[in-house]
């Protein structure tokens, strides 16, 4: 049950993609965001799908874990797609008591549809061949601008950090606790509603005791190691753009160039 | 009446690129009133041997029979057979919530569904048994205890369920050594009154010399050992194989014998291994004479 999560789930391979300079990649995807919503033509989409392709190719992770990763949207992709399929006026195909289906639905849902996946599957891009640490540094690098501004970078890229670090504890610290209220009689699967949320407290104590314990003993062992945030701190692997970041770079700027050259020609 | 684990075999992440197989083909047998203890190192798969005794985890292949019953079997028989297997976790006094001492003791007899004075008087009981005076501490919060009482609280919390077999899982792991010598006398006291089948997991050989009758030792998820104590710690090869330490006069006797003299490593208490020094030194002395 608790093993399904595919929220920043990194996997390690050797392929180009795990090799661009992570700010590189953030930078991408985010280009790649605004097309997607700025794209409103066929030919924008076979750009953006064939695109979406061959990342996914050169990634060399099994299409499966993309195909999972679309899971937990599916209900949220159907259920745009039935309201534009309902929702939008023109001729209709078929009748359903108020409601009919129109063919500009059908065109309209089914673009969403591919608008979505399309979104998924580029984050999935990014977080499968980026490493958690490593995408906080980049976060942090990229912020770096803002702090003129106010923008705390180090420290926002630090909680992301030890939150990211503390998902896999915290989710064996429930287990743990669930099975020991589960040998003191705690029932979670029979009875009525009411009673099955009796044993929701006996499961949330703990593990906050448990989570408050460990952010006191983590501040403690950061002090004792004299953290004092990021004024002045180096890093031993500096972020360095090479000669791919750059090719890519150039790369992504032609492919933007020829989107907004078909939205000029209105092709 | 007794607990058979029949051929028990457990994999962890079963089809995903994490698989990892804890137990394999475990058989053996728990009879009643017996002190058994589960030796083996971090990862030899005690922990999830012990979660199966109660149901806690399905086996992926093979049977756990608890008085007869399958614990993994359907309907209502199972809920008794898991319900008489009492499992006290590695450091159970994260497991704590209520609000007063008792009201955490009460909660699995609660759950049992006893009546409110079977209750007060299993409570009460539970805590004479780990050495917390009743009137004294009931009505405290769990959470202003020590580390060394907050076990011990955790532990009255499954022996007011009053199981048939308990289940502990290094019970004095982080505990100083004088809560630690109380705790063990008090879980020796427990078995005395011989109601009660103990079953404990220790990294500690000289505990398990002095506690149980009969240990198990895991490695890689295979029983590599089953017998009595002195019998399984005199093969130190074993012990070393499975990567633990033999007790520490065992460990006293094996260093004189192979940086001193020959001497025989089979003693178990300091007087035996004493007198035996002592022969063996006063031979050499006449002999050099």
């Amino acid at each position: 049950m608790l093993d399904d999560i595919m929220i920043g789930q990194f996997f390690p391979a050797d392929s180009l993609l795990h090799r661009i300079d992570a700010r590189v990649k953030i930078i991408v995807l985010f280009i790649f965001i605004m097309a997607v919503f700025l794209c409103d033509t066929r030919a924008d989409y076979i750009v953006l799908i064939l695109l979406n392709i061959i990342l996914m190719y050169i990634s060399k992770i099994p299409i499966s874990m993309y195909l999972k990763s679309l899971k937990p949207m599916l209900w949220i992709i159907l259920f745009t797609f039935i309201i534009h399929l309902f929702g939008d006026a023109g001729e209709p195909i078929v009748k359903l008591w108020l409601f009919s289906a129109t063919w500009n639905g059908l065109f309209e849902g089914t673009f969403i549809t591919i608008r979505l996946f399309v979104l998924i599957l580029m984050a999935s891009i990014l977080t499968f061949t980026t490493s958690p640490l490593v995408l906080t540094d980049a976060l942090e690098s990229l912020l770096n601008p803002f702090k003129i501004i106010g923008v705390p970078a180090h420290e926002l890229a630090m909680m992301m950090t030890i939150a990211l670090r503390f998902i896999p504890t915290l989710i064996g610290e429930t287990d743990k606790i669930i099975k020991a209220q589960k040998s003191r009689g705690a029932d979670f699967s029979s009875g009525n509603i009411v009673k099955r949320m009796s044993f929701v407290m006996p499961i949330l104590i703990p593990l906050f005791v448990g989570a408050f314990r460990r952010a006191d003993e983590l501040a403690l062992a950061m002090e004792a190691r004299c953290y004092r945030g990021g004024q002045g701190r180096t890093r031993m692997k500096e972020m360095k753009l090479e000669r791919l970041d750059f090719f890519v770079s150039v790369l992504v700027i032609i492919v933007v160039i020829v989107l907004i050259i078909f939205k000029i020609k209105g092709i | 009446m007794a607990i058979e684990i029949k051929n028990v075999t457990y994999t962890y992440m079963k089809k995903t690129p994490y698989e990892k197989i804890a137990l394999k083909d475990v058989s053996f047998t728990i009879p009643e009133k017996n002190f058994i203890a589960v030796a083996g190192h971090t990862g030899s798969g005690k922990s999830t041997l012990m979660q199966h005794l109660n149901g806690l985890i399905a086996p992926s292949y093979g049977q756990i029979i608890v008085d007869g019953i399958d614990v993994n079997s359907k309907g209502s028989a199972k809920l008794k057979a898991r319900r008489s297997v009492g499992m006290v976790f590695q450091y159970p006094e994260q497991q704590l919530f209520e609000e007063t001492i008792f009201a955490d003791i009460a909660f699995g007899p609660k759950n049992f569904g006893l009546s409110e004075t079977q209750i007060a008087e299993r409570v009460k009981k539970a805590m004479a048994f780990v050495d917390l005076d009743y009137k004294q501490y009931k009505d405290l919060s769990p959470f202003s205890l020590s580390g060394g009482q907050m076990r011990r609280v955790a532990i009255a919390g499954i022996i007011a369920l009053e199981p048939k077999y308990l289940v502990l899982d290094e019970p004095t792991a982080g505990l100083d050594p004088q809560a630690k010598r109380s705790l063990l006398r008090n879980i020796k006291k427990l078995y005395n009154e011989g109601k009660t089948t103990i079953i404990m997991v220790s990294h500690n050989m000289d505990d398990i010399l002095e506690l149980a009758g009969r240990v198990i030792v895991l490695n890689d998820g295979q029983i590599l050992a089953d017998g009595n104590p002195k019998d399984v710690f005199r093969q130190v090869n074993l012990l070393h194989k499975a990567g633990l330490e033999p007790p520490q006069l065992i460990q006293l006797l094996e260093r004189i014998k192979t940086e001193v003299f020959d001497i025989s490593v089979d003693k178990f208490n300091v007087d035996d291994a004493a007198d035996a020094i002592y022969a063996e030194w006063r031979r050499r002395q006449k002999h050099a004479r």
